[in-house]
């Protein structure tokens, strides 16, 4: 039985609301009639109408001007204006009613069929449009629960060993990505670095990387693999087992951190870029034009180890892979960067970077640049040595989760009280973790979805002063930039009582926020 | 003209008979009202209460389908337009002829 339509029919003529309560008696109505929009507004409010009949001219508040109050409450519940204006219709008129497009028209001298379909047509139309409405709102949910999913398939944005540290930056074009990444530890000194990106967009793309995603792991798990068997057994279940109808352009990349050797392979991706800071010397690990053609194109592709680029590298190297979306990043009036600007690009940026902060900083330079507009997926990925640079003493990825905050600033408090020997600022850092990490806990993730990002905590020193340095990938953690101490005045704080006891902590803070990751720098004067 | 207005209750509005029988009952005493509302708006020359009135009793009328009814106080209507006491007034004389009519 077709679902009942309730009407509310307003006219100033009783007699016609009589008539129209007989026209329409029937199982399928229920109509409610008023004699004037006052009454008629307050029956709005308070019960769900699918569909209102109104009279055009009424004493008082006239049909158009109750159409006007209806729509501050509902934009696109359905109208029909009944009206015997018909011989006096003109343009005005008209255009009174059809600016509305949820608005329709019906003379005073109707049969009970057109009257009926009239109605069946509005509230047809309302209806279907509503549950539109509620699917595609529930697809946007789904796919915001896909992504995620995904996120939780791929590595943190940032990894942090005694070995190595890697910072990946993310950026779906839509809810969903095609793009992949993977770093995982294999044996010693050695790490996997894969890079992958299924061509197209959407779900699509989104659940054959899901698939890869995991498929990697798996080979990863049986042991030891070379970049070329690697390929090889990706292509196998591409073509086999996932009977993709797409393809994937990806590169595997065997760096050992211990022998400063890397063995890479591309399956139509494009390269790594290596830089290093020590040098400023930015240089393409491979050449482009070896390797195979992109997984999934042919089931008779072998991948062989000739197509291996071997290659070693200092110990201060970067490397840093990245999907074509970056490339495909356009100016408004469409202008797209050129490989050599943004291999220049890279290499001016990795002199002030590390790996955890080179991605995001690499994506709001192309910004600045005006290369914003980015229509495809963005993944951006930067690995490195994890070795003392001189002043970083230590430094670890944590999880956002409370019950890790006291252990961390009591671990690196301990660091200081052993390393220096000074209770006093051992106990100062101890207390500026604390307040950080619970700030960013807290609520740095307040009206966020989806996973919650891991925090990077490290600490440096010099002769002058020690540094506490975190990255957090929650709302903005608001210093107000940088300030000094007391006695200028302080700003406000945003939120949390701990940016005041930080304040009276520390000597200098810093902040910036590079593409959704936060950078603050905390400076405590030594001596 | 009843029977006109029956035959459209009944086909148009597909009315049961019952139903149709009490609304061309309510129709007439609406007219009625109207008339007499209209007679002394006419005779004071209050030509918006006229354009109202003539309005309202079109609408009635067009719903059941009193066709000549609809004519008439159209004529009102144009007169009052004008706006023309004298032309209302006789337009009102077609209509008070119908509404008798209907009343028989």
């Amino acid at each position: 039985m077709p679902e009942k339509i309730k009407v509310l029919a307003v006219d100033d003529e009783k007699f016609n609301l009589i008539l129209l309560r007989g026209c329409l008696k029937s199982d399928m109505y229920d109509i409610t009639g008023c004699t004037n929009a006052v009454d008629a507004l307050q029956e709005f409010k308070k019960q769900y109408f699918d569909v209102l009949l109104l009279d055009v001219l009424m004493p008082g508040i006239d049909g158009f001007e109750l159409r006007k109050l209806i729509r501050e409450i509902d934009a696109e519940r359905p109208i029909i204006f009944l009206t015997a204006l018909v011989d006096d219709i003109n343009t005005t008129m008209l255009n009174q009613i059809s600016w509305d497009p949820y608005t329709y028209y019906l003379n005073k001298s109707f049969s009970k069929k057109l009257l009926s379909s009239k109605i069946e047509q509005a509230v047809g139309v309302h209806r279907s449009r509503k549950t539109a409405d509620a699917y595609s709102r529930k697809l946007e949910d789904e796919m915001a629960l896909a992504g995620d999913i995904q996120k939780i398939l791929l590595p943190a944005w940032c990894v942090v060993d005694s070995k190595t540290m890697m910072g990946a930056y993310y950026a779906p074009s839509g809810k969903v990505s095609g793009d992949l990444y993977e770093f995982l530890h294999i044996s010693g000194g050695k790490y996997l670095l894969f890079i992958g990106d299924i061509a197209g967009h959407g779900m699509q793309a989104a659940l054959y990387m899901a698939a890869m995603q995991s498929v990697l792991k798996v080979i990863i798990a049986r042991g030891n693999v070379t970049p070329h068997e690697l390929l090889n057994h990706l292509n196998e279940f591409f073509c086999s087992e996932l009977c993709a109808n797409t393809y994937m352009t990806c590169l595997a990349a065997i760096i050992d951190f211990d022998a400063n050797k890397i063995s890479v392979q591309s399956a139509g991706h494009p390269g790594l870029i290596g830089c290093s800071r020590l040098k400023e010397n930015t240089w393409r690990i491979g050449d482009d034009s070896r390797g195979g053609p992109p997984v999934g194109w042919f089931e008779s592709t072998k991948y062989s180890p000739e197509d291996t680029t071997e290659a070693t590298f200092p110990d201060d190297t970067l490397i840093v892979g990245y999907t074509d979306g970056l490339i495909d990043a356009c100016t408004r009036d469409n202008q797209t960067m050129n490989e050599s600007e943004l291999f220049e690009l890279i290499g001016v940026l990795s002199l002030s970077s590390d790996a955890a902060t080179f991605p995001y900083r690499l994506g709001v330079s192309l910004g600045q640049l005006g290369y914003d507009q980015s229509p495809d997926d963005v993944c951006v990925v930067a690995v490195q040595k994890n070795t003392a640079d001189g002043v970083t003493f230590h430094n670890k990825v944590i999880l956002p989760k409370l019950s890790m905050v006291s252990s961390t600033a009591i671990e690196f408090a301990g660091i200081i009280q052993n390393t220096r020997n000074d209770m006093e600022l051992a106990t100062k850092i101890e207390i500026l973790l604390y307040e950080y990490l619970n700030n960013v806990i807290i609520h740095g993730s307040e009206g966020t979805r989806g996973p919650r990002e891991p925090i990077y905590v490290a600490m440096a020193v010099n002769e002058k002063e020690i540094s506490v340095r975190g990255l957090d990938r929650g709302k903005v953690w608001d210093m107000a930039g940088s300030y000094q101490p007391a006695p200028q005045p302080l700003n406000e704080p945003t939120f949390g009582r701990g940016i005041q006891i930080i304040r009276e902590i520390t000597d200098h803070v810093t902040h910036g926020c590079y593409n959704g990751l936060n950078e603050t720098v905390f400076s405590i004067k030594l001596g | 003209m009843k029977r006109k207005i029956m035959n459209y209750m009944d086909q148009a509005l597909e009315l049961e008979a019952s139903d149709a029988k009490e609304l061309l009952d309510m129709y007439i005493e609406t007219l009625n009202e109207h008339c007499t509302k209209l007679e002394a708006a006419v005779a004071a020359a209050d030509f918006n209460e006229i354009r109202r009135l003539t309005h309202s009793l079109t609408g009635c009328s067009g719903n059941v389908g009193a066709e000549e009814i609809v004519d008439a106080v159209r004529d009102v209507n144009s007169a009052a337009k004008i706006p023309s006491a004298e032309a209302c007034s006789a337009a009102m004389i077609r209509l008070e002829e119908l509404r008798l009519k209907l009343n028989e």
